[in-house]
């Protein structure tokens, strides 16, 4: 299922003409709320190739909100600037194996590792198909985040998103507001997310 | 006793019939009525399926539905007939071994957890190929072919029919506008889900 049948079935449970381009963003910004809230259920696990001396990297970009980092076998920890001072007031500069990933001092679309990378991870090279089985490379740096896909998105998400991007349109002031509708729609998906898991 | 998609379907179309008013095409209903049954079942879980699956060797993460393109959540996993134990999240794994991301001890699996509604993580990892049996909640057809669909028989359990089946009633008046009817069809519908035990 993809983000367009979203769309297709909110168009048809409107009835009257709605605002194709504010509703396609109104169901963008469903997924990136629930996204970012760590509601979504859908994940994305990527291997990142690490350089040795490097230390800042930029998410994948469908990535949403991270949930976890790896390096090799070790969960990274998530912190900030704080938490690294009292790990080593030599946080700035120490080099070794990583075992924090930080978002202070980077934009949004960016993450910093510490210590710095002492090591190139390997390449991924997938011989047996098993990039997470046998074929996953040493010094590695694993990502485990929440995503913003366009496709392949499970069947269960067509009428509650669809519900709720109505509710939006009209919530949304223009030639046919009908804030009784909105609320009504806001409501049944609200039950539908529930029943759902979300 | 099951039910076919058709006649379910007709009663739908019967229920949201408003004289005078637009029609709502056969294979929509169809369409809704089948995307209400999989919400439904979700939350009762009352469909399930097994399935024999291989785990290869020194790997702890799985995109599930690639694995198994019904499963929608995974109820339970056995390896040999005994039951491995589910994690709530994979912070539990962490509190027990920070290191469960890469470990590969094992000749038995000790955990799982399910992350989200893509990946299945089976702890510690195997050194050889194994296989376990993963019990999961089916995502069950969506029809879109009123006629196609007719003569099928519902996946869900007969006394289930009636949750969809409102489900599908409410969202169809939505279409028609016809606010107090569904705030009444609302009622009704949270008694029969309350009725499963599930709170809404």
């Amino acid at each position: 299922m993809n983000r367009i049948q979203i769309k297709s079935l909110a168009t048809y449970l409107s009835l009257v003409g709605i605002n194709d381009d504010t509703l396609s963003q109104f169901i963008d910004d469903i997924f990136n709320e629930l996204g970012m809230s760590g509601m979504v259920k859908l994940f994305k696990i990527d291997i990142v190739p690490l350089t040795a001396g490097t230390q800042d990297y930029n998410f994948p970009a469908d990535a949403l909100q991270l949930v976890s980092a790896f390096y090799n076998s070790d969960q990274i920890h998530l912190a900030d600037n704080r938490d690294l001072e009292a790990y080593s007031k030599a946080w700035r500069t120490s080099t070794g194996d990583p075992k924090v990933i930080t978002q202070d001092e980077q934009s949004a679309r960016e993450y910093t590792i510490f210590p710095i990378p002492s090591s190139t991870s390997d390449p991924v090279i997938p011989i047996h198909g098993e990039p997470f089985g046998e074929d996953f490379p040493d010094n590695a740096f694993t990502l485990l985040y929440s995503d913003n896909r366009q496709d392949d998105i499970p069947d269960i998400y067509i009428i509650p998103v669809a519900l709720e991007s109505i509710g939006r349109e009209f919530d949304y002031p223009s030639d046919h507001t009908d804030t009784e509708f909105a609320e009504s729609c806001h409501s049944i998906a609200g039950v539908l997310f529930k029943l759902i898991g979300v | 006793m099951t039910r076919q998609i058709g006649p379910i379907v007709e009663i739908l179309m019967q229920r949201v019939r408003q004289s005078g008013g637009l029609a709502v095409s056969e294979n929509q209903a169809v369409s809704i009525y089948s995307l209400c049954e999989q919400i439904t079942n979700l939350s009762t879980k009352r469909v399930t399926e097994s399935s024999t699956v291989t785990i290869p060797k020194e790997k702890l993460i799985f995109p599930f539905r690639v694995l198994l393109p019904n499963a929608i959540g995974i109820k339970r996993i056995t390896e040999s007939g005994r039951e491995i134990l589910r994690a709530r999240s994979i912070n539990d794994l962490s509190s027990y071994d920070i290191g469960w991301f890469r470990s590969i001890s094992g000749t038995r699996f000790e955990s799982w957890t399910q992350i989200g509604f893509d990946l299945l993580v089976l702890y510690p990892g195997s050194a050889a190929a194994t296989t376990v049996d993963i019990e999961y909640v089916k995502l069950l057809t969506h029809h879109t072919d009123f006629a196609a669909s007719y003569n099928i028989d519902s996946e869900l359990p007969s006394e289930d029919v009636e949750i969809a089946l409102s489900l599908a009633e409410i969202i169809l008046l939505k279409r028609f506008r016809l606010l107090t009817t569904i705030k009444s069809k609302f009622t009704e519908l949270k008694k029969l889900l309350l009725q499963r035990g599930i709170k809404i």
